[in-house]
C-alpha cells in the first residue's frame, strides 16, 4: 500500500528564473499587455491562463524576444533571466533563443529527416565538435522527449511522417536538443487528441526536473493538470498568479473566479 | 433506461405532398440544374474549340515543315583528280588550297556525267552543265574542305554523296513542275526529266538530312545548303547566359525583398515596377539594349552576349515574380521553428526557406527561359538577324561572335523570296517547338518530384 | 473497473494517496472502538484517557481527506470510476469520523462507569457487540480496497446481528432498572453506549453500500435488512 506520499504540489525549488517588471507591449496602437509583475520559479511548470485575446501568447513571446520578427510590437519594461536584462542592447536574440526553447502550437518539424530536425539547433550554435557528439545530444534529446523507442530505427525517415502527437514530441526533441534553461510551449496540445494530449502533459511533468517550463493553454483543465503555478491573465492584465492548487480551489481574485468556473468568457 | 430504445415508432408511410416531396423537383432547382448545364457545356465548348485551333496550327506546322528534314541527294562515285586538285602533286593543303571551289565543280560534274556513261543512262534534252548544276553549288565546297583536311583522298575514287540542286529538290516535293521550269531561269524541264531517270537508276534519292540541324545558313541561291546550325548555337548560348544572368540576381532580389527589406512606400513602389516590368512591350527592350549595349558599351553588334543581356533584362521580372511567390508559399510555422530553434533570419532563410521555395523557382526559371527562347522582337533590333556563316567560337570568346538565334532564323526564312526557304522556316519552327516541350516537360516533371518530398 | 495506469502518472500517485489515508483513518477507528470496549470491560481509566487523545488524529484526518478530495476534483477533474473513488472517499470519511466519535464517546462514559458498580455481565456483552462492529467494519474497509461486491453484500447483511445484540442488551437494561432504581444512572450510560454502537453498525454498512456504489455505478435497489425493534419496544413486554 502506498505510504501516503501525497502529490508532490509543493515545487522542489524557490529559485527564481525569470523576473518580469513593468512589462508593456503595444502593436501599433493597440495596447496588448499592460504592466505585467511575475516571477517565474525554476524547475517549475507555470501556466499562463485566459480567455482569447487576453495577452497570454504575447507575454510568452516576450520572452524569447520572438516580438523583434513582428514588425510593429513594441516591448517596454524589463524581463531579466537569471539576472540579465533579454533586451539590453548587447544580447543577441539568436543566443537567448538557444537557452529559452520554444514549442508551437501547430507542430512544425524541418521537412528534413528526423535526425537532422533535432541535429538543427546544436548544429548552428556549434554545440558539438564531432559527429559521435551529436548523434549523443540527439538520442539524449529524443529520449527525454519519449520518442526515441518509436524512432530510433528510422532516423533518417522524414519528420513530417509522423503522427501528430509524435511529430510534437520531435518538436519537443528538437527544443531541448540545445539544452535550453527555459522551455516554452504555446498551446502545445491544442491540435493534437486527447491521448496524445495526454502523453504530452506526462512528459512536461517529466520534463520540469531539468527546466523551467512555461505553458500557454486554453484548457484550465490541462493547466490545473500540469502545472503547479498558474497566472490568470484577462484584457492584457495579470490578474492573479499564484499556486495552482489554490487558484483553483480558492482563488483571490473575483475576475479569476468567474473565469475559472466558466461565468465569463 | 434500455426500455427508451425499443419503443422507435414506426416509420411514416405517407410522403409528403405537393412541392414539399423529395421525390419531385421543384421549379427552381430544375433551373438552375440547367442553368449548370449550360455552364458545363460552355465549358466544354471552349476546350474543344481551344483544341482544334492547336490541333489546325500543329497539323499546318507538320505539314509544312516536316519535308525540311529530308534532301534529295546525289550518290555516286567521285574521281579525285589530282590534275584538277593538286597540279604539283605535293599533296600539300597550303598549295592545293589555291584550287577553288570552281576546280572542285568541274570535278564533280566530270565524274557524274562519267557515271552516268558508265550505266548507261540516257542523256538527251541536257547537255553537260546542266547535269553539273544538277548538283547543289554548296557541294564543291564540301568536297574541298573535305580534301584540304584529307591530301590523301587525292588520286583516289571514293563513293560521295552530295546535295541536289535547290529545285530539283522542290522537283521531288512538288514545287516545281515542268510548267515552271518552263519560265524558271534555275532549272530546265530537260533536267527535270534527267531526274526521273536518276531516281529511277537510284542516284538521286530523298534521305534525312542531318545538315539541317548542324549546317549554316545559305544563300538564297542554295536553299538546299541552308541548315539551323548557327541559329542553335546561338540559341543555345543565349539560354546559358541568361540563366547564369538571371537565376542568382532574381533569386537575391527576391530573397531580400521578401525577408529582408522594410515594409515602406519605397519598397511598395518597386514591388509596383517590377510588375511593370514584367509587361513591357519586348521591342522596347531591344531598342534599349541597341541604345546601352551596342551604342554606348561598344559590345559587338549581333553578338550572342547582347542577345543575352537584353533577354536577361526582359526575363528578370518574370523570375522575380515567381521567386517572391514561391517564397510566400513558404508556411510561416517554418520560419517560426527556426527562429525558435536559435537560428539568425540569414540562417532561416537559407536552411530552411530557400530549399522549400526551389521547386517553385525552378519552374519559374524554365518557363522565364522557354518564352525567352522564343523572343524574336529585341533580337531584331540588336543586329542578330544578319546572315552568318561562320560559327561561334567555344565560350567566352565566342559569346562575341555574330550569332543568330532560332526565332530570327524562322523569320528570316520567311521573308526570303524561293519557296524553299518557307519549307525551311516551318522545319525550324518545329524545331522551336520541340525544345519548348522539352523544357516545359522538364518544368513539370521537376515540379511533380519536388513538391512529393514537401 | 481499470486497472490499467493513468498516462498523467501523477494522477495514479494522488488517488492512491487519498485510499491510503482512509485505510489508515479506518485502523485508526477500529483500535478506538476496541481500545474503549476494553477500557469499559476492565474499568481502565488510563486507557479510556488514551482514546479521547487518538480521536484527534482521526479528527485531522477526516479534514485531510477533504480537503485533498476537493482538490484532487479541482485538479484532476475525474470522470467515471475514478469520480466514484472521490466521491466514496468522502463519504466514508464521514461515516468514520462519525464512528471514532461514537468510540470517544464509549470512553468518557467508561470513565464514569468505572466509578460504579457493574451491572450484571453487561459490560461482557457490549465488548463482544463492540468486537462484532469492528469485524463489519474491517470487512467493510476490505471490501473498498478489494472492490468486493459480496463481502459488502454480506456486511450490510451481518448488520442484522448487531441490531440483535442491541434488542437482547436493550431488555437487559429495562430488567435492571425496573429491579433497583439505583442502577437506573449506569443503565442509562450504558445504554447510549450501546446505542453507539449499533449505530457504528449502521455506518459499516454505509461504508458497505458506499462501495456498491463504486464498483457497479449505482447504490443497492433493496432496503437494509432491519432489525431493530426497540422502536417499537413497550413496557409490559420487557417482562416476557
Amino acid at each position: 500500500m502506498n505510504d501516503m506520499r501525497i502529490m508532490e504540489r509543493e515545487t522542489d525549488t524557490r529559485t527564481v528564473k525569470i523576473t518580469a517588471r513593468g512589462v508593456q507591449v503595444h502593436y501599433g496602437d493597440k495596447h496588448a499587455l499592460k504592466d505585467v509583475d511575475v516571477d517565474i520559479l525554476d524547475k517549475t511548470v507555470t501556466a499562463f491562463i485566459g480567455p482569447s485575446g487576453c495577452g497570454k501568447s504575447t507575454f510568452l513571446r516576450c520572452l524569447n524576444r520572438m516580438n523583434d520578427t513582428v514588425a510593429t510590437a513594441r516591448v517596454s519594461g524589463t524581463i531579466l533571466l537569471d539576472g540579465e536584462d533579454i533586451y539590453d542592447r548587447r544580447v543577441d536574440p539568436v543566443q537567448l533563443r538557444a537557452r529559452v526553447g520554444m514549442v508551437f502550437q501547430k507542430p512544425n518539424p524541418f521537412p528534413k529527416s528526423i535526425y537532422d530536425n533535432v541535429a538543427y539547433g546544436p548544429r548552428i550554435h556549434g554545440l558539438t565538435r564531432n559527429k559521435a557528439d551529436l548523434d549523443e545530444i540527439v538520442e539524449s534529446s529524443l529520449r527525454k522527449a519519449a520518442l526515441w523507442t518509436e524512432v530510433k530505427d528510422r532516423l533518417n525517415d522524414t519528420g513530417t511522417g509522423l503522427s501528430g502527437g509524435q511529430q510534437q514530441r520531435l518538436c519537443i526533441a528538437r527544443a531541448v536538443a540545445t539544452h535550453p534553461e527555459v522551455l516554452l510551449m504555446d498551446e502545445p496540445c491544442s491540435a493534437l487528441d486527447p491521448i496524445a494530449t495526454a502523453q504530452v502533459e506526462e512528459l512536461i511533468d517529466e520534463l520540469r526536473a531539468q527546466f523551467s517550463v512555461v505553458i500557454v493553454t486554453h484548457s484550465m483543465q490541462q493547466a490545473a493538470r500540469v502545472s503547479q503555478r498558474t497566472a490568470f491573465f484577462h484584457l492584457g492584465n495579470l490578474v492573479e498568479y499564484g499556486e495552482t492548487g489554490q487558484i483553483f480551489t480558492n482563488p483571490k481574485d473575483p475576475r479569476t473566479e468567474s473565469y475559472i468556473t466558466g461565468r465569463i468568457g | 433506461m434500455t426500455e427508451v430504445l425499443q419503443h422507435q415508432p414506426a416509420i411514416p408511410a405517407r410522403p409528403a405532398a405537393g412541392d414539399r416531396s423529395l421525390y419531385a423537383a421543384s421549379t427552381k432547382m430544375r433551373r438552375r440544374n440547367a442553368a449548370e448545364t449550360r455552364f458545363r457545356l460552355y465549358g466544354v465548348a471552349a476546350v474543344a474549340v481551344s483544341l482544334l485551333t492547336l490541333a489546325i496550327m500543329l497539323f499546318t506546322i507538320i505539314r509544312d515543315g516536316s519535308s525540311a528534314f529530308r534532301q534529295a541527294m546525289l550518290t555516286f562515285p567521285v574521281t579525285i583528280d589530282a590534275a584538277i586538285v593538286d597540279k604539283t602533286g605535293s599533296r600539300d593543303p597550303v598549295q592545293m588550297a589555291r584550287v577553288t571551289t570552281v576546280g572542285y565543280g568541274r570535278l564533280l560534274g566530270n565524274s557524274l556525267a562519267a557515271h552516268l556513261a558508265e550505266r548507261g543512262i540516257a542523256v538527251e534534252g541536257v547537255d553537260d552543265g546542266d547535269i553539273a548544276n544538277m548538283i547543289s553549288k554548296d557541294a564543291p565546297a564540301r568536297l574541298r574542305d573535305r580534301v584540304l583536311a584529307d591530301p590523301s583522298l587525292v588520286g583516289q575514287t571514293i563513293e560521295l554523296t552530295v546535295l541536289a540542286a535547290g529545285r530539283i529538290d522542290g522537283y521531288i516535293k512538288g514545287r516545281v513542275t515542268r510548267e515552271t521550269a518552263e519560265r524558271d531561269s534555275n532549272v530546265t524541264p530537260g533536267q527535270l526529266e534527267m531526274a526521273d531517270r536518276l531516281i529511277e537508276a537510284g542516284i538521286l534519292e530523298t534521305r534525312f538530312n542531318t545538315a539541317f540541324l548542324t549546317a549554316p545558313d545559305a544563300s538564297d541561291q542554295r536553299p538546299e545548303a541552308a541548315g539551323l546550325g548557327i541559329a542553335i548555337i546561338g540559341s543555345a548560348y543565349m539560354m546559358v547566359m541568361v540563366l547564369i544572368f538571371t537565376l542568382p540576381v532574381g533569386v537575391a532580389a527576391s530573397i531580400y525583398l521578401e525577408e529582408f527589406a522594410p515594409k515602406n512606400r519605397f519598397t511598395d513602389l518597386i514591388e509596383v515596377n517590377i510588375s511593370n516590368l514584367a509587361a513591357v512591350p519586348s521591342i522596347v527592350f531591344g531598342i534599349l539594349g541597341l541604345a546601352i549595349f551596342i551604342n554606348f558599351a561598344g559590345l559587338p553588334q549581333s553578338s550572342s552576349l547582347v542577345g543575352a543581356l537584353v533577354i536577361s533584362l526582359m526575363t528578370l521580372p518574370t523570375i522575380i515574380i515567381a521567386t517572391r511567390a514561391a517564397i510566400r508559399a513558404v508556411p510561416p510555422s517554418i520560419r517560426d521553428a527556426a527562429l525558435g530553434v536559435g537560428a539568425s533570419k540569414m540562417q532561416a532563410v537559407f536552411h530552411h526557406v530557400l530549399p522549400l521555395a526551389m521547386p517553385g523557382i525552378l519552374t519559374g526559371t524554365i518557363l522565364g527561359l522557354a518564352s525567352a527562347l522564343g523572343e524574336t522582337a529585341p533580337l531584331l533590333l540588336i543586329g542578330m538577324v544578319a546572315f552568318v556563316t561562320n560559327y561561334p567560337s567555344a565560350p567566352p570568346e565566342g559569346v562575341l561572335d555574330p550569332a543568330t538565334a532560332l526565332p530570327v532564323q524562322v523569320y528570316s526564312w520567311a521573308s526570303r523570296a524561293d519557296p524553299a526557304f518557307l519549307e525551311r522556316s516551318s522545319g525550324a519552327i518545329i524545331v522551336l517547338l520541340v525544345f519548348l516541350v522539352i523544357m516545359n516537360v522538364t518544368a513539370i516533371v521537376m515540379r511533380r518530384r519536388f513538391e512529393r518530398r514537401w | 473497473m481499470q486497472t490499467d495506469p493513468h498516462i498523467l502518472q501523477a494522477f495514479d500517485r494522488d488517488l492512491e494517496a487519498i485510499q491510503a489515508m482512509i485505510m489508515k483513518m479506518g485502523g485508526l477507528v477500529e483500535a478506538a472502538i476496541l481500545d474503549a470496549a476494553q477500557a469499559l470491560e476492565t474499568r481502565d481509566e488510563e486507557l479510556a484517557d488514551r482514546v479521547l487523545l487518538a480521536d484527534k488524529a482521526i479528527d485531522a484526518l477526516e479534514e485531510r481527506i477533504n480537503t485533498e478530495a476537493a482538490r484532487l476534483l479541482a485538479l484532476r477533474s475525474p470522470t467515471a470510476s475514478d469520480l466514484r473513488t472521490v466521491l466514496t472517499v468522502m463519504k466514508i470519511a464521514a461515516s468514520l469520523e462519525r464512528c471514532g466519535d461514537y468510540a470517544k464517546n464509549l470512553a468518557k462514559r467508561a470513565t464514569v462507569l468505572a466509578q460504579m458498580e457493574p451491572i450484571g455481565d453487561t459490560a461482557g456483552s457490549i465488548r463482544r457487540m463492540a468486537k462484532t462492529v469492528e469485524l463489519l467494519l474491517q470487512d467493510a474497509l476490505d471490501a473498498y480496497i478489494k472492490r468486493d461486491v459480496e463481502l459488502a453484500q454480506d456486511v450490510r447483511a451481518r448488520d442484522h446481528e448487531v441490531d440483535q445484540l442491541y434488542n437482547s442488551l436493550f431488555r437487559v437494561f429495562l430488567t435492571h432498572m425496573m429491579e433497583d432504581p439505583r442502577n437506573i444512572t449506569a443503565c442509562m450510560h450504558l445504554h447510549f453506549i450501546a446505542k453507539n454502537i449499533e449505530r457504528m453498525g449502521d455506518h459499516a454498512t454505509g461504508v458497505a453500500e458506499q462501495v456498491i456504489y463504486l464498483v457497479t455505478g449505482e447504490l443497492p435497489d433493496d432496503p437494509r435488512p432491519k432489525a431493530d425493534l426497540t422502536a417499537f419496544a413497550r413496557l409490559d413486554e420487557a417482562n416476557d
